[in-house]
């Protein structure tokens, strides 16, 4: 039995998934139900006015992207290339669960059928949440920012550093800060100063708030900075969020970000490196 | 274990497994708390043999961990471990009362932690080697405190007597 146990712990993501789907199905079937019920009774009841500001705030958020991308489309008619950076949203209530190994994830009630893939960003009208790790027909599971392989790329909102954003854990979840990695030792970035999604690697539209500056975490042997981070988002208090179903566009006015165009992705080899950092890696390596 | 109280305890496990799901799934609760599932199996383990507790864990930790994206399978390891080792301390040690209870409880408990911790992907990768010390602990309490009520009540139902 414990060779057993010991060959599904060391199976594949791919090989569990079947297994953890079939349970997922059925016997936890109706008791995730009953968390979407409590939830949506919840946002009936008990705070309607909160829940009604993060709702105004999030179709807000989806109407300045609805014209952002129709912006879009009648720039690139114009120019004539490729529908690539077409970006859209679907809203989505947040499920919460206890189980263990469940810490840092969240399932939403949108899934594959609603055009919800691996990799679709989840944001919130204040920035970045997470990332969608797997999907079902109506619903997916992501991980939070808080995850340990949450990575996002990033930049400061001037454009001046960029660097990959991860997690830093406290010593109470309350306490988890993010941490922006790999920034130029010579960058001077301020207390403060706003960090947003640079968009390398196309799962975070580029311009979606991260958090702001708190200080330097540390100075590697002037080769490197990294800066402590302020999340905008916590995941604690999210209820209400948009899944990204397609390929995500730009999204630097709505979070008044006015860093110049990013040289990297221009060149599609030089953004590479950092779309292979930014992808979620659902096999766990 | 009597073969006339077999099937009423068996429910008991059953109604404990409801507990953790309607706690955890249901109403999402991440606290510190008892751990249903760990008091099902370790209370399981002392009435039946060890082959029955390992599958009987094997079954409860996969389903605990059928939501877990990154460890699945580390709390059904934790739980079979400490299952089959449960089962076996009836050969060692014949307590049958509450304080012998919550104290096996307590480190059934802090073990299927401190093993969980041990095997999981995240765990190893955040800072959680505290835990062990502070959390887990903790949360072993509870578990040992809400096993011996449970099965307190369990026996009060069926009419069993703690000395068995």
């Amino acid at each position: 039995m414990l060779v057993l146990t010991l060959v599904i712990l060391l199976l594949p993501p791919a090989y569990q998934q079947p297994l953890r789907t079939a349970l997922r199905g059925t016997i936890l079937r109706p008791f995730i139900a009953a968390q979407a019920q409590l939830a949506a009774r919840q946002g009936r009841s008990v705070d309607v006015t909160a829940i009604r500001a993060q709702r105004d705030s999030l179709a807000a958020l989806a109407a300045a992207q609805a014209s952002l991308a129709l912006e879009n489309r009648q720039l690139r008619a114009l120019l004539r290339i490729a529908d690539r950076l077409r970006s859209q949203f679907r809203p989505a209530t947040v499920l919460r669960l206890g189980t263990a190994g469940a810490e840092s994830t969240f399932i939403v009630d949108v899934g594959s059928a609603e055009g919800v893939q691996v990799g679709s960003p989840v944001i919130t009208a204040e920035g970045v949440l997470g990332v969608v790790w797997e999907t079902a027909e109506h619903s997916a599971q992501a991980i939070d920012w808080t995850h340990p392989q949450f990575v996002v790329s990033a930049m400061t909102a001037n454009g001046d550093a960029y660097g990959l954003v991860q997690a830093r854990r406290g010593r109470f979840r309350e306490e988890d800060l993010l941490v922006l990695t790999g920034a130029p030792f010579s960058s001077d970035v301020r207390p403060g100063a706003r960090v947003v999604a640079s968009g390398r690697g196309n799962v975070f539209p580029r311009g979606v708030m991260i958090g702001t500056v708190l200080g330097i975490e540390e100075a590697d042997t002037g080769w490197r900075k990294s800066y402590l981070l302020r999340p905008a988002v916590r995941p604690e208090a999210v209820r209400h969020v948009l899944v990204g179903i397609a390929a995500a566009g730009d999204l630097s006015a709505i979070w008044h970000t006015a860093a110049p165009p990013d040289p990297a992705l221009a060149d599609t080899t030089g953004g590479g490196a950092a779309a292979a950092a930014a992808a979620p890696q659902p096999d766990g390596q | 274990m009597m073969p006339g109280r077999s099937g009423s305890f068996w429910v008991f496990v059953g109604l404990l497994v409801l507990a953790y799901l309607l706690l955890h799934v249901s109403f999402g609760y991440r606290g510190p708390g008892p751990d249903f599932i760990a008091i099902a199996v370790l209370l399981a383990a002392r009435r039946t043999t060890g082959p029955q507790a390992a599958a009987l864990a094997l079954g409860l930790g996969l389903l605990a961990d059928a939501l877990s994206l990154t460890a699945f399978g580390a709390t059904a390891l934790a739980l079979v471990a400490v299952g089959w080792v449960g089962a076996r301390t009836r050969d060692l040690f014949e307590g049958g009362s509450y304080l012998f209870t919550a104290l096996y409880l307590f480190l059934g408990k802090w073990l299927i932690d401190a093993l969980y911790l041990l095997v999981a992907p995240d765990a190893r990768a955040g800072a959680v080697r505290g835990a062990l010390w502070t959390v887990v602990p903790l949360n072993a309490l509870y578990t040992a405190v809400a096993g011996a009520f449970a099965l307190a009540a369990y026996r009060w139902t069926v009419g069993e007597r703690p000395g068995r």
